[in-house]
């Protein structure tokens, strides 16, 4: 009983503990009762220190802290379509870029940046926004693709499609890198993830789509728990499964879509964060889901705040940094459990 | 018989000397250190970077241009000038060319990886002017060029007055008693900044026009953390992506960056990308722009 209360707090203090961290280390030194104030003054109206600047407040609650709430969101938005789309699969390997979502947001807005259909100011907003419609119109086309060859959905012909697809549309994506010109480094910049000069607008732009995908799926932590066991029992025990399959494969594109519209493609997240919480806290759902939101956000969170400071004032791709962390860590967990 | 012979070994004779005198070579030293032989004669000229072609134009020698990369400046030159990606060369057609002398830049080199290899095996001159990183730099470059294309006199002319004209500048710098730290964005690659630190020849520029960059104390092209700009708050801002379209309100509208003075002041400017990246001798236009956006009540070029 205490045992499992501590299991339950456990998350919370990391997330906790995660947040502290990053709103206060970047690649400026701002003191913590600053850092206080500067909160106070924004949510109670309190007066400022005088020895605290105005830059010093832009810097911690205009670009820190849309950050670091950005990294949350995202990496556990990775994790959590990472964890259903695993269990729908069962297959511990499976992510949505097994399904091409990530080749096809890349290829969005490779030809938007080169054709540089927009450019200034729109481009904030539009590059994501694109990254998100072509992510899930490529879902969508796996989707119908596998319907044609099997209409069941079964697991090796999703996977197989996804695969292929994938890799269809990642060449043409070479094709256009290797057109480009001065294009190439922002393509290359953007595949490679990062969450610099992100504001509340980008994460106001992608939360409504975030929560109704988590919501969505949450609400189908049962169907996913039997759906793990295999598609038999869960046919057994009335669960329509072409339909499940179909809603969760769309609701976790959504997911994933979107939190890479704004971040670029950030891997690693979507696999390591449900495989922690199922050694830990065991296998269904209703734990499952939730818990890898939080680690697949405390993660990224970690690794932006490495990202953006151990070369400060130059900043690295989280991309790298999470499959650097990332795939040792994986590798780790996943022999120490054969052991 | 005997006549016969004397005649035929005589012509021989008579050939080989004629022959020595039109293929007549010299040997010279790249600005790489490289030791390269290169015909005395030079009528058929590739270049592989904007800087030495606008040097070579500059030099008169636009009609001897048979071949550019594409990002070189066209105007002036042959009709029927090769455009050539030299990201991946196509070696039979620049052999096919049968130039003099290929003029290649620094930023052809991909690591250690000759992309010329096979043209030098197949006996063309290739000699290397690696990227400017200072003025100094850049008069160096104009004077090899002169000295490979026989354009010497040409070459110290055009130094004379590009040196005459950053003196100048100097001069009036020196009447400057507020040093303005400046932030020179050269590239925003998805939330990626890009500037430079010392060993530039922009930054040699800012110093130069008087004002201080915020990254001197940094080597070489750096990205750097829009946290960290706001923080060193800069008085004025410096672009010269001046190929992105509303560039100057997308940096004013970024997080943060209204706390800067350069942002309150409204002192954010764009600059022409190609004069202040090429280190030829337009970069003058190039210093003059620079300047006049950070010092517009020193400066005054027109």
């Amino acid at each position: 009983m205490i045992l499992s209360k501590i299991k339950c707090i456990i998350p919370l203090l990391i997330l906790l503990l995660a947040l502290l961290l990053g709103i206060s280390i970047g690649s400026v030194y701002i003191s913590p009762l600053k850092i206080i104030n500067i909160f106070g003054n924004r949510v109670f109206n309190m007066p400022l220190f005088h020895n605290v600047k105005n830059s010093d407040v832009a810097i911690i609650y205009y670009i820190r802290l849309p950050r670091i709430l950005l990294a949350l969101t995202v990496g556990g938005a990775l994790a959590v379509s990472g964890a259903s789309i695993q269990s729908l699969l069962r297959n511990p390997l499976a992510s949505p870029y097994t399904l091409g979502v990530s080749s096809g947001a890349s290829l969005g807005v490779a030809l938007v940046i080169m054709f540089n259909i927009s450019s200034g100011i729109l481009l904030n907003m539009f590059l994501p926004f694109v990254g998100f419609v072509s992510s899930l119109v490529t879902v969508f086309l796996i989707l119908s693709l596998a319907r044609k060859i099997d209409k069941n959905y079964s697991t090796n012909t999703i996977i197989l499609t996804g695969i292929v697809s994938s890799l269809f549309v990642n060449g043409l994506l070479t094709l256009i890198i290797a057109l480009s010109g001065d294009e190439l480094k922002r393509i290359i910049f953007w595949q490679m993830g990062s969450l610099s000069l992100k504001g509340y607008q980008h994460l106001l732009g992608i939360l409504p789509l975030i929560i109704f995908g988590l919501l969505g799926i949450y609400r189908y932590h049962k169907e996913l728990d039997a759906l793990s066991f295999g598609e038999d029992s869960a046919k057994n025990i009335g669960i329509d499964t072409e339909k499940i399959k179909k809603r969760i494969i769309v609701l976790s594109s959504i997911l994933t879509g979107s939190a890479i519209a704004v971040s670029g493609i950030i891997g690693f997240i979507g696999l390591v964060a449900p495989h922690i919480v199922r050694r830990i806290w065991g296998y269904k759902h209703s734990k499952l889901l939730p818990l890898s939101y939080v680690f697949g956000g405390v993660f990224l969170l970690l690794a932006d705040l490495i990202a953006r400071t151990i070369v400060s004032p130059s900043e690295l791709p989280v991309g790298a940094i999470t499959a650097l962390i990332g795939a040792p860590f994986f590798a780790f967990t996943f022999f120490y459990k054969k052991r | 018989m005997k006549k016969i012979i004397t005649l035929v070994a005589g012509f021989a004779l008579l050939f080989t000397l004629v022959g020595c005198i039109q293929s007549k070579e010299v040997e010279i030293t790249d600005r790489e250190g490289n030791i390269v032989t290169i015909p005395t004669s030079i009528e058929r000229i590739v270049s592989t970077a904007p800087s030495n072609t606008e040097i070579l134009v500059g030099l008169g020698l636009a009609d001897k241009i048979i071949a550019v990369d594409n990002y070189s400046p066209t105007e002036g030159l042959n009709d029927s000038v090769e455009i050539i990606n030299f990201r991946e060369p196509d070696v039979e057609l620049l052999i096919s060319l049968l130039p003099d002398v290929i003029i290649a830049s620094g930023h052809n080199l991909v690591g250690d990886e000759d992309p010329f290899f096979q043209l030098k095996e197949a006996g063309i001159a290739v000699v290397y002017i690696p990227s400017a990183i200072s003025i100094d730099g850049v008069y160096e470059d104009i004077n090899f060029i002169g000295k490979t294309v026989n354009k010497v006199k040409e070459a110290e002319e055009m130094i004379r007055i590009l040196r005459d004209e950053v003196e100048a500048i100097k001069e009036t710098s020196k009447l400057i008693t507020n040093r303005k730290d400046v932030y020179f964005e050269i590239g925003d690659y998805s939330g990626v900044l890009y500037t430079f630190g010392n060993n530039t020849f922009l930054d040699e520029i800012i110093t130069l026009v008087g004002a201080n960059n915020i990254y001197n104390d940094k080597e070489s092209w750096i990205s750097v953390s829009a946290e960290d700009i706001v923080n060193i708050n800069p008085d004025v801002i410096v672009t010269n992506q001046n190929y992105v379209e509303g560039i100057i309100e997308t940096i004013k509208s970024r997080i943060g960056f209204d706390t800067t003075n350069a942002v309150i002041n409204d002192l954010v400017f764009v600059v022409d990308g190609n004069y202040t990246s090429r280190g030829s001798q337009k970069i003058i236009e190039g210093i003059k722009q620079i300047a006049e956006a950070i010092y517009p009540d020193v400066y005054d070029f027109e």
